[in-house]
């Protein structure tokens, strides 16, 4: 041994070099003692991970390698090594890397730093108390501004609702008799006046058909304002929703249509023990709704039309009104998909009356409808690339 | 919307090619971590790298703690990237803990995706039963404490340090680059929402090509972690790397590139021409 070397094995430090492939290469003897093992154990056998705490080793890992191969250099990285015999050394390291032509090598030297290990430890203990304790009183200070805040927004949202309810109200009675009312009586009059058809020219005739034709649009328009409209007076019934029994039943409902089939796959069992919770009266209204709403809009070329129905839980954030709030959830998605080109290939609005959907001419309110329920619900609704995805979040009762 | 989602999180943009490759880091990196092997493919791809919230050169003001306790979270600030880039078909390229964030994205939004390359994957890094994560509970506590000592007395000790390099004056700059994350709390948060995850039961909702890259030793995704995952997704290529070690792609850049090449190749031929 020369003296050099001499120097390297004896130094009160610990010297390592680690190759490319993460094994140790050359290591001193005072470190080898220190760790209790033999030098044919280490050399060419161990990686340098084995040397370390589990915490060590992933932060090597997923810190220090990167930060060496990226910076050349490390200084002042603190990591835990561990004897044979599974005691901890916790050391200091600084670390650089040697390319060569081929590859590289990374040289270590640490310090043990037991005794000032423990002094940080208590520094580390102190500053976590100082810290939670600082967290604490600014989140209670947080937490009260910010009640009064949703407080007084919440004053705001139930004056409006009241206000609202009452013209919701007004509204309905309108809906459901002052406007029927005289449409009726234009049914009446024109049933009676081509009851006299025999008085009547060919030109009479045909604008009587024409008075019935407006006004039946005018009445479908009209209930389905006045569908859309109850709605809001629905109290929902939270359940624990069978989805097969209920899109079995929805399936039982357009056993009519010929040439129809409805497929539905669940794909919610994955996550054991998890229901989910919604208004079964409220479901079944949006799915015979949509499920009107994409056999209708069909592409007429299409003879045999399969609707897909598929559901599973996806992790959504809750808050999706509020702005910067985040909670995810598990969720309910439901897709609705069908073969070839259909109707949600353009891409709904989902507004009262969409008038970009107008395919006979005929307003529809069903998509409208639909989204209303699904908000009822504490869900969104929204298509991409022909598909349309519901998802529907928890309800706090 | 765009300029600032770009900015948020670093978004940089290279190469040239008909399709896009969207590379994810993972914990405890930055997007530098891909600079060994995106300039065998900027040729051929457009290639869009970036810094999640918290990471990097992100805007560090726009981390929520509640939104990034958990991996959705992160999956949002990719389908935010992909969103404002108006991107189809990608190639996304996850690390790490980015696989997972990818596969959430792509669960939430398929329409994006249109492969997957996984580097080190892990569904979860816990033990359970019949299920070998490779780390108890009490090990990700000791990395914690691993962590907060890293960080006492010199808190930005993976910030950069100016050091004098005369033989390669080029690595002065990126010296003056901050590497990592330089924040503790949020580098706890990370390590809290990687580690403590669980989306096992994700992995068979992933049906596009796959390939998954698992090296040789790997002390963070061990091998029986990445057969697990090629198990669950279907039809996924599995390829055991002579690699060692988490991070192939700046240890051995030249295995990590071929693998993908092969992969793309096959996938998409037209480019061989």
């Amino acid at each position: 041994m020369n003296e050099w070397q001499n120097v390297y094995h004896k130094a009160p430090g610990y010297f390592l070099s680690i190759s490319h492939e993460n094994l140790i290469v050359r290591i001193n003897d005072f470190f080898l003692n220190e760790l209790g093992f033999s030098r044919d154990e280490v050399i060419g056998r161990l990686r340098v991970e084995e040397l370390l705490t589990v915490g060590g080793k992933i932060f090597f890992q997923t810190h220090v390698y990167p930060l060496v191969k990226m910076k050349r250099s490390a200084n002042e990285i603190y990591l835990s090594f561990l004897t044979k015999d599974k005691r901890e050394i916790p050391v200091l390291l600084n670390i650089s890397i040697e390319d060569f032509q081929e590859n590289y090598e990374i040289h270590c030297i640490g310090l043990p730093i037991s005794r000032r290990h423990n002094f940080e430890q208590e520094l580390i203990e102190a500053r976590k108390i100082a810290e939670k304790t600082l967290q604490e009183n600014k989140e209670v200070i947080n937490a009260r501004t910010e009640l009064e805040r949703v407080k007084k927004a919440l004053e705001r949202q139930l004056r409006t609702l009241s206000q609202k309810n009452s013209h919701q109200i007004e509204l309905n009675k309108v809906l459901s008799h002052d406007l029927q009312e005289p449409l009726r009586k234009i049914g009446i009059f024109s049933s009676m006046l081509s009851g006299q058809q025999d008085n009547l020219n060919d030109k009479v005739l045909e604008t009587i058909d024409k008075i019935f034709e407006s006004s039946s649009k005018v009445r479908e328009l009209l209930d389905g304002l006045q569908r859309y409209n109850s709605l809001d007076s629905k109290n929902i019934e939270l359940t624990e929703v069978d989805l097969s029994a209920l899109i079995q039943k929805i399936k039982e409902n357009f056993s009519g249509f010929p040439n129809l089939a409805i497929v539905f796959e669940d794909q919610t069992s994955v996550l054991d023990g998890w229901r989910y919770q919604g208004d079964n009266n409220l479901l079944s209204s949006f799915f015979r709704e949509l499920l009107t709403y994409i056999i209708r809009y069909k592409k007429s070329q299409v003879d045999f039309l399969t609707i897909k129905i598929s559901a599973d839980i996806i992790k959504s954030n809750v808050y999706a009104e509020t702005k910067d709030q985040y909670l995810y959830e598990n969720c309910l998605r439901l897709t609705f998909s069908s073969d070839g080109e259909n109707v949600f290939q353009s891409t709904p609005t989902f507004e009262l009356f969409d008038r970009s959907q107008l395919l006979d001419e005929k307003m529809d309110i069903s998509l409208a409808f639909c989204k209303k329920i699904v908000q009822m619900l504490n869900g969104t609704i929204s298509t991409q690339a022909g598909k349309l995805y519901a998802i529907f979040g928890t309800i706090q009762q | 919307m765009t300029a600032s989602i770009l900015d948020r999180n670093n978004v940089t943009i290279s190469g040239q090619g008909q399709r896009t490759m969207l590379m994810a880091h993972g914990f405890g990196c930055d997007q530098n971590m891909w600079r060994y092997v995106i300039p065998e493919f900027q040729n051929e791809y457009r290639i869009i790298l970036f810094d999640y919230v918290g990471c990097g050169q992100s805007d560090i003001n726009s981390y929520k703690v509640d939104r990034y306790s958990t991996l959705d979270g992160y999956a949002q600030d990719v389908l935010d990237i992909c969103k404002a880039l108006d991107l189809k078909d990608v190639i996304f390229v996850g690390h790490s803990v980015s696989c997972v964030i990818g596969m959430l994205a792509f669960i939430q939004n398929p329409e994006f995706f249109g492969s997957m390359i996984m580097i080190g994957p892990s569904p979860r890094y816990i033990n359970d039963k019949n299920y070998v994560g490779g780390f108890e509970q009490k090990d990700l506590e000791d990395l914690l404490d691993v962590m907060d000592k890293n960080y006492i007395g010199w808190a930005n000790f993976l910030a950069p340090v100016v050091m004098k390099n005369d033989e390669r004056p080029e690595l002065t700059k990126e010296l003056e680059e901050s590497f990592c994350s330089t924040d503790p709390i949020i580098t706890r948060q990370f390590a809290r929402a990687t580690f403590f995850s669980d989306n096992r039961s994700d992995l068979s909702k992933i049906d596009i090509p796959v390939l998954i890259l698992q090296c040789a030793d790997d002390a963070i995704a061990p091998d029986s972690v990445g057969n697990y995952v090629s198990l669950q997704i279907k039809g996924s290529k599995f390829i055991r790397m002579e690699a060692t070690g988490h991070c192939p792609h700046m240890s051995h850049p030249q295995e990590t590139i071929r693998h993908m090449e092969t992969f793309l190749y096959e996938l998409y031929p037209m480019h061989q021409q």
